[in-house]
């Protein structure tokens, strides 16, 4: 079974690609946010093991992306969460790479760019002395390794 | 119009910013995308786009805010009858295009245009004094008399203006970068 993965985001053209390349990479994605809010409830509900982030969603009941990045890790300061941003800036990757942030991704992204994080994943849970993130690969990828 | 030759320097991160949105527009649309056209000019008064700017008679503009040290623009237009073939493309949709634009579609032009900007952002924002985060993309359709005052900041700007083609798919995107003069460059012209 693969990481339970959260996606938040606020085009659900961006959230259908992303679920897309993890699914295809062996992670289950269990919920999906539009905005900073819903994003911090749902973590809450489904206590994802993986979370992605876009940074530029409406903000809902007063809560933009960095406070809902907060509070998943006030939730769980072990939890991986990926950054998946158009925005470019060094700075802006600064800031939630020393708030925590896995890593950041800038858009576009491909399946190479998940895979790379598949990698960064399974390394932090085998530290961790978990199991690896993502047991099975899709059909697909088989054939194509 | 008064147009003054911008810097060689910013021409040049300018093409490259171009090949860089050329490159991420391929990856999206799975094509390869030329660079038809890459003006840079300076507009005296917003007003001056009307006559400057070469658009299709019928638009869609998608549109991003900035205001970081400075205050700027960023937009990707195309013409209202290539928005659904460029939709289909972006889903991955095949057969019959409808005319008719649903909320996927928009959503994707709205990412579309955030990637765009950031290609831009990355090379030229820096030395525009654009560094703030873009604002939510903004989607309009309309004449280019009624939408090109939106397009620029209201004041003098410097102009970056891309025509990108994907030859495959009969499409042509337009990307016009707009900076608030009160800038760098504005200072290094005026010594030149």
């Amino acid at each position: 079974m693969g990481l339970r993965v959260l996606v938040a985001d606020d085009s659900l053209f961006i959230r259908d690609l992303i679920r897309h390349h993890l699914e295809r990479l062996g992670f289950k994605v269990v919920g999906e946010a539009a905005n900073g809010s819903q994003a911090l409830s749902l973590f809450k509900t489904l206590r994802p093991d993986f979370v992605t982030l876009d940074i530029i969603m409406p903000q809902v009941d007063g809560i933009d992306a960095l406070a809902a990045f907060r509070g998943m890790k006030g939730e769980d300061p072990e939890v991986p969460i990926l950054i998946v941003s158009a925005v470019p800036f060094d700075k802006t990757r600064e800031t939630f790479m020393n708030e925590g942030a896995l890593d950041y991704v800038t858009k576009p992204f491909n399946k190479s760019s998940f895979e790379g994080i598949r990698r960064k994943l399974g390394a932090l849970f085998a530290k961790a002395g978990k199991n690896s993130p993502t047991a099975e690969l899709q059909p697909d990828d088989r054939r194509t390794q | 119009m008064t147009v003054a030759e911008p810097q060689e320097e910013f021409g040049r991160l300018a093409a490259l910013a171009t090949t860089r949105a050329s490159e991420s527009l391929g990856s999206l649309l799975c094509d390869q995308i030329e660079t038809k056209a890459l003006n840079l000019y300076y507009l005296d008064s917003p007003e001056r786009l009307l006559t400057r700017l070469r658009l299709p008679r019928r638009l869609i503009t998608i549109t991003q805010s900035i205001n970081g040290r400075e205050k700027g623009k960023i937009s990707l237009a195309m013409a209202r009858d290539g928005a659904p073939n460029l939709a289909a493309a972006l889903i991955g949709r095949h057969g019959n295009h409808s005319r008719k634009l649903g909320g996927l579609d928009i959503d994707a032009f709205k990412e579309t245009a955030n990637i765009v900007t950031g290609s831009y952002l990355a090379l030229l924002g820096p030395v525009l004094g654009l560094v703030g985060v873009p604002s939510i993309p903004a989607v309009v359709e309309g004449t280019l008399d009624e939408i090109a005052l939106s397009l620029v900041p209201q004041t003098r700007a410097l102009c970056v203006e891309a025509h990108l083609l994907a030859p495959s798919r009969n499409l042509e995107l337009v990307v016009l970068m707009a900076a608030g003069r009160e800038n760098k460059l504005q200072a290094e012209e005026s010594a030149a």
